[in-house]
């Protein structure tokens, strides 16, 4: 067992009992950040984890293996609708931030300003100000700082240089990483341990503070009654009952789709649990170099344009392992193969979209069931993220681009052609291939008793001693990547529940 | 497990894992690029992967992806035959035809089985030694 596990689920065969003064569900950015602020004041917490605690040098090196053993469901869950996407999540110790791409943003103002203007009890209930305190404090502790050059890698550099060619606004990326190495494994764990997600930052300062936590435990139960939520229940991952008692506070922490499923399963389904859901659903182009790229290595994420973002769209070099680089070659066969033997030619970049659309997360026989739909005007968007892409990808020097849109060129390698896409590419939801990996407002937080799930204080409206402290919680999405505010607002979670 | 989840995550059975051998070395016939092959060997713990990690709803689609491939050619001009009664030129020119469809089903049916192909193309230590994948540098940066 390492010393950041109190238990680890698949040892427990026999009945678990324990009590706390707060029960937290998830160990994610939201989890670790709850469990950490409380600790610090001397709050005796659980903190309950359905994924396993992997280190660094352990983690898979191949794409298949990675996702086996740190997404939930391999990356395999699906959000149907007139688009439907594969939504991915992390689970494991750390939660989604042990394969995220360490990007971090601040709470952007205008959506803070649009939050208190549509309820000003919650604006002032989470002053601006406190989110950026909070936020100054994390990133200090998580060493955000833009990517250096030496390890950005081709990728990076050729997006700089693209966006340059075409004047618009571009910056290397924010990242929560000390000791970098340039690798381009962070989707699959960082196996150099420079990437500083919860498991090796926020995790261990609440441990160290006197946290207890249990990984390999899936919560299935909130229990409550008339006088409020009281603890939580669950099962071992070797199959036996876990029961852990709260005395202060049940912190639901499982991200915005388990949140709301667990919320429902309990038979807390007043207000709109589960409706709302909001996202940032991605499209990428992959596009074709004479030169050498490595688009496999280099920082993960290392450089973002940042001038498309009036249009709702944000760009980043996205890097993968080889077999989902490969995926994202255009052809099959013969032609595959021919691409493959040049795989370091070819880079990939994404737009992650401000999308309008909503869906809705239930409770099914086989997991969640996930709706998401989304508008014309996001289809736009997106039609217009490829384009973007591409723009950026020819001006970096890529010989050909491959925007994937149906009944549009296969192949482009003009920026005219590129620009005809906003009136030739198709309007049909189906013809972009997205995929979701920032979730929100599956329990919005409001004043309005009917139309929120859980107050400004972050408790809910109808059970005593319940919070939530994740992305469920947020009124709206954000349009930038979400794991620092999400960690801003878990740590004001904690200090609602120590107020 | 409950009785629905129970049936959705049977195994696949024998011929099935067969049939996704040939679909992926028709998606990606490495040989004719000189790359290496797939690892054979590994194909086994390939199929156990994918019916223990993923979610309880891939497995049923998987089953149905490759039932639909199986008999899709009948209905194509030029092909006639099931798609694993196909000589291996015909299963990769029927696949590349498959992905130049305008309709979403035929287009995600190709989409899902080629990221499976690269999952499984890409296990072998032997293939990955094929590309250059140390970090750009090897002196990290001290940490704060
Ligand atoms: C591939 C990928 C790349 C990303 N890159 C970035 C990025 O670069 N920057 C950024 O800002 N954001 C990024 N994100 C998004 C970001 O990581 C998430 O928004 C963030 O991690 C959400 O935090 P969370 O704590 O709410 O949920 P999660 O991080 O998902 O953590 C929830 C945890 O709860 C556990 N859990 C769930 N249900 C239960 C249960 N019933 N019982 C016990 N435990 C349970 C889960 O196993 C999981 O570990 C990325 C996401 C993905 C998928
Ligand atoms: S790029 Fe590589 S070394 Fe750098 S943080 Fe990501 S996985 Fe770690």
């Amino acid at each position: 067992m390492s010393a950041l596990v109190h238990l680890d689920g698949r040892e427990v065969r026999a009945t678990l009992r324990m009590s706390a003064e707060v029960v937290v569900v998830g160990s994610g950015p939201a989890g670790a950040a709850v469990a950490r602020r409380l600790a610090r004041d001397g709050v005796r917490v659980v903190v309950l984890e359905e994924g396993h605690h992997v280190e660094p040098q352990d983690f898979e090196s191949t794409g298949l293996r990675a996702m086996a053993s740190l997404y939930r469901d391999m990356g395999t869950s699906i959000a149907f609708g007139n688009s439907p996407m594969p939504y991915l999540q992390g689970r494991a110790v750390g939660g989604t931030s042990v394969v995220n791409g360490a990007i971090c943003w601040n709470f952007p103002k205008p959506v803070h300003d649009a939050w208190a203007q549509a309820d000003r009890a919650l604006g002032e209930a989470l002053p601006f100000e406190a989110i950026t305190r909070a936020e100054t404090e994390l990133e200090a502790r998580l060493g955000v700082h833009p990517t250096e050059e030496h390890v950005a890698g081709q990728k990076n550099l050729l997006m700089a240089r693209g966006a340059d060619a075409l004047g618009v606004e571009h910056r290397p990326i924010r990242r929560n990483t000390a000791g970098c190495l340039g690798s381009g494994r962070c989707l699959q764990g960082c196996p150099h341990g420079a990437k500083l997600s919860m498991d090796l930052t926020l995790l261990p300062d609440a441990v160290r503070d006197g946290a207890q936590l249990v990984s390999g435990v899936t919560v299935t139960h909130v229990l409550s009654d008339a006088r409020g939520a009281y603890g939580v229940r669950g099962r071992s991952a070797a199959g036996a009952q876990v029961e852990v008692r709260a005395t202060r506070a049940v912190v639901l922490a499982a991200s915005a789709i388990q949140t709301p499923v667990l919320l429902r399963q309990s038979g807390i389904s007043q207000g709109p649990v589960g409706d709302g859901l909001m996202a940032h659903p991605g499209v990428s182009v992959t596009g074709r170099f004479d030169t050498v790229v490595r688009n496999f290595v280099g920082a993960t994420q290392g450089h973002e344009v940042t001038g498309f973002r009036p249009e709702g769209l944000k760009l980043e070099a996205l890097g993968f392992d080889l077999s989902i680089l490969t995926s994202r070659l255009p052809g099959v066969g013969l032609e595959l193969a021919r691409r493959v033997a040049e795989l370091d030619q070819y880079a990939v970049y994404g737009a992650a979209i401000r999308a309008e659309g909503t869906g809705k997360v239930r409770p099914g026989p086989l997991g969640p069931l996930v709706r998401y739909d989304l508008t014309e005007e996001d289809v736009r968007k997106a039609r217009r993220g490829v384009r973007r892409l591409g723009e950026v990808l020819l001006a970096a020097g890529a010989t050909e681009v491959y925007p994937g849109i149906p009944g549009f060129d296969s192949v482009v390698r003009d920026p005219r052609r590129m620009a005809a896409i906003d009136d030739e590419g198709s309007l049909d939801p189906k013809a972009y291939t997205m995929s979701m990996t920032h979730l929100f407002g599956t329990a919005r937080m409001g004043s309005d008793r009917a139309h929120c799930v859980v107050g400004p204080d972050f408790q809910h409206h109808h059970v005593d001693r319940l919070y939530v402290a994740d992305s469920s919680v947020f009124p709206s999405n954000l349009g930038v990547n979400p794991q620092l505010p999400i960690m801003a607002l878990a740590h004001l979670c904690a200090e609602r529940i120590l107020a | 497990m409950s009785v629905v989840e129970t049936v959705a995550r049977l195994p696949l059975l024998p011929h099935e894992r067969a049939w996704l051998e040939r679909i992926f070395e028709a998606m990606l016939p490495a040989e004719t690029a000189g790359l290496p092959t797939f690892d054979a060997s590994r194909h086994a713990d390939l199929c156990r992967t994918l019916e223990e990690a993923t979610g309880a709803t891939f497995l049923p689609g998987l089953r149905v992806m490759l039932h639909a491939l199986a008999v899709l050619p009948l209905g194509y001009a030029g092909y006639r035959r099931t798609f694993f009664a196909l000589p291996v030129d015909g299963r990769r020119a029927f696949l590349a035809e498959l992905a130049r469809e305008p309709g979403y089903l035929p287009r995600q049916l190709v989409a899902a089985l080629k990221i499976l192909a690269c999952f499984a193309y890409f296990e072998s230590p032997f293939v990955r030694a094929n590309f250059d994948l140390r970090p750009v540098t090897r002196a990290p940066m001290g940490r704060p």
